[in-house]
């Protein structure tokens, strides 16, 4: 092979293996840009924790349906339960709602809720002022809590939304 | 796939023959050798991945449980795909590539024989690991080739060795595009510009750069798994922040590339055949290689229209469903320029023609099913029932593995001197072009009738086509051995026949490899040629 060609080939090599280092760098990008997007554009679902101070004022006219539902991740032994199923409310009116949660085991359990919303698009309406699932929380062997957690519907919720589901679930951490 | 002959040449420069004994194909560099180590292995792993096949559709002969328990049923999945992509197809694919390209653009050797050795024996150590999770403690993957998290998270022993095998598959993989690229790139023949080159290079140049880009954005999604598992990081895992979701698009950002990796050279592979048994130059030479890069450049803005059902806004939805929709364009343009290559051609119909009009045929077939899944609300009936399975199947079995047969029967001869056993390589054709049909086809009916995917048992109204869906399975599975006797027979001295330095009637006109005397010679364009056969492009 002659040095020409070697030059060439090395040069080549060079190049592409930084294109491999890019993409790889890439992948590892998509993790925060991911994140990012999501908030911007409220994609999964996911509220935030917003002001507790909100000044709406509350539509009487409509009624909204909110349902509480509640889930466990794999491994997460809890009886984790919303007091009602659902909720008849006013788009403006502050929500709120009790859960119970309690440790089945004989061992202390850290645990965190992640909340959700659905339909996917509605949750930059739905405003959670107040949640448990804002912090981890800690269970000592078989004990109970009861849990609270405060909504408020911006009455700029598009009309065609008559009924939406707050939805938690509890996903074990660690226990010790 | 041949036993390259192994007599010294005594012409005017010393040329080296291959080593002795059994050391020769392991530090061989030479990328006949290798492109046959490749091809071999290859055909290895498209029986040790079709004999998982087997035991899934053994099992879903009739419902209920037969033969395998639910945890190894789903393993046999997970692994005949991961076998069958990562051990059978794209190596196989390689293996045409060492052996051909060099030959097509008229070099000496590929631009980095020593780093095309590593490659090799890298696959070989990847899928080494990987069939060893078969015997680990809590059974090899079972989660989908997918490997979704949470699911595979569960994985027992296994996870680790199968996530390092996957690491290695990826490292054999990128080493073997760069060595494609730097030699596609550095080492034509003078008269050889880009627009010049055969077809196959062309597409194996693109897929060369598919896989540089996608490869490293697996290897970080998998890692990312693994430290999910053992190190207490939450990429994935919503109580510490993360989404699962995020995985599917990291993945599919690979993964929808990555079923064109299986795809592009096939399209390469049929536009060198149809040609040469049409007896006219292919049609639309350039529309052709707009038509791959372009195939190539949408495969990276379609990913999320494998996720239509997990909950994206109804803008994402119809960006993914019109973007997939445009691949249509461009696939489409290939499959009417085959036609047209044909068109009006003395077409003659040789076992490598039998298996591209096949091909051409039927790849349009499953093309369509892909149009059919495009559309986002139609995808939620379908989504994860059998007619993916048929989809992905036409698109992979009579397209890929279709146009690998034919390429085996169309260079078999030009590598080893010898012609295979037309009669016998016709019935190969014919058993598989039938039961491969009989295999797949009533999958679209379970699919829309709603069977679901990756299940051991279902409910008995499916009963009927599965069994015929199975019947198929065991045919075309069976039919396959009497291709590894052909290729046997063939490398051992075939027909007897003597081919010629052309093997196919004026196929010295369609490519450089064609003006090499049969068999080719262990070392070949050691200067590079004068004249490429131009007219043809």
């Amino acid at each position: 092979m002659n040095a020409d060609l070697e030059r060439k080939n090395k040069k080549t090599v060079r190049a592409l293996v930084f294109l491999v280092l890019m993409m790889f760098l890439f992948a590892v990008a998509l993790i925060p840009l991911y994140d990012i997007l999501c908030e911007i554009t409220g994609i999964n679902g996911k509220t935030k924790q917003d002001s507790a101070v909100l000044n709406y004022t509350i539509d009487t006219q409509r009624e909204i349906i909110v349902e509480f539902i509640t889930s466990l991740g794999a491994g997460t032994n809890l009886a984790f339960k919303a007091d009602k199923y659902e909720l008849k409310v006013h788009p403006g009116e502050v929500i709120s709602m009790g859960f119970t949660a309690s440790n089945k085991t004989d061992q202390r359990m850290t645990a965190k809720a992640v909340p959700s919303v659905t339909p996917g698009p509605s949750v930059s309406y739905v405003k959670n002022t107040e949640c448990f699932c804002f912090d981890t929380q800690v269970f000592e062997a078989g004990e109970t809590k009861h849990l609270k957690v405060q909504i408020v519907i911006n009455p700029a919720l598009p009309e065609r939304y008559k009924r939406l589901t707050f939805g938690l679930t509890f996903l074990i951490l660690l226990t010790k | 796939m041949s036993a390259v002959t192994a007599e010294h040449e005594h012409d005017e420069h010393h040329d080296h023959g291959p080593e002795k004994g059994l050391l020769r194909w392991i530090i061989t560099t030479n990328h006949k050798d290798i492109g046959t180590l490749y091809l071999l292995f290859a055909l290895a792993m498209f029986f040790v991945g079709g004999a998982m096949a087997l035991v899934i559709r053994a099992e879903l002969f009739e419902p209920g449980m037969q033969f395998v328990s639910p945890q190894f049923f789903n393993s046999m999945t997970t692994m005949h795909a991961l076998v069958m992509v990562f051990g059978a197809v794209m190596p196989a694919f390689v293996g045409f590539a060492n052996w051909q390209i060099p030959l097509m653009i008229g070099a000496p050797d590929m631009a980095l024989p020593r780093m095309n050795n590593m490659s090799f024996w890298m696959l070989v150590g990847g899928i080494l690991l990987l069939a060893s999770t078969l015997f680990m403690e809590g059974g090899a993957p079972a989660s989908g080739w997918t490997l979704y998290p949470p699911l595979v998270l569960q994985t027992g022993a296994a996870l680790p060795f199968a996530i390092f095998a996957v690491h290695m598959l990826g490292i054999s993989s990128i080493m073997g595009a760069i060595n494609i690229i730097a030699t596609i790139f550095n080492m034509r023949a003078p008269k050889m510009t880009l627009m010049k080159m055969p077809l196959f290079v062309w597409t194996w140049l693109i897929t060369a750069f598919l896989l540089i880009a996608i490869m490293p954005v697996f290897a970080g999604a998998v890692t990312m798994l693994l430290t999910d598992r053992f190190f207490d990081t939450s990429f994935f895992n919503a109580a510490g922040g993360g989404d699962p979701v995020l995985y599917q698009h990291i993945f599919w950002f690979f993964g929808h590339p990555e079923v064109y990796v299986m795809i592009l050279p096939t399209f390469g592979v049929a536009s060198t055949i149809i040609p040469v048994f049409a007896r006219k130059p292919l049609f639309g030479y350039s529309s052709m290689v707009y038509a791959t890069a372009a195939i190539a450049f949408l495969s990276f803005i379609v990913w999320a229209h494998h996720m239509f059902t997990v909950g994206m806004p109804i803008a994402g939805e119809l960006y993914f469903m019109y973007a997939t929709m445009l691949i249509a364009i461009p696939t489409g343009v290939k499959i009417f320029n085959w036609t047209a290559t044909m068109w009006q051609g003395s077409m003659t119909f040789e076992t490598p023609m039998l298996f591209s009009i096949a091909f051409v045929v039927l790849f349009t077939l499953g093309g369509f099913t892909g149009l059919m899944m495009a559309l986002a609300p139609v995808d939620f009936q379908y989504h994860d029932t059998y007619f993916i399975v048929a989809h992905f199947h036409y698109t992979l079995v009579p397209a890929s593995i279709f146009i690998l047969m034919a390429g085996g029967y169309f260079w078999l001869p030009k590598w080893t001197g010898n012609m295979y056993d037309e009669k016998l390589a016709k019935f190969h054709f014919w058993l598989s072009a039938i039961s491969v049909n009989i295999l797949f086809f009533p999958q679209h009916f379970l699919g829309l009738a709603g069977m679901p995917r990756r299940i051991p048992d279902y409910a008995v109204q499916f009963a009927d086509w599965n069994m015929v869906s199975s019947i198929g399975a065991f045919i075309f599975g069976f039919s396959q051995l009497l291709f590894l006797y052909i290729v046997i027979k063939t490398i051992k001295g075939g027909t007897g026949e003597k081919v010629s330095d052309e093997v196919w009637e004026d196929a010295h006109k369609h490519g450089l490899e064609w003006t090499l005397p049969s068999p080719v010679p262990y070392h070949t364009f050691a200067t590079p040629p004068e004249k490429i056969p131009t007219e043809h492009f």
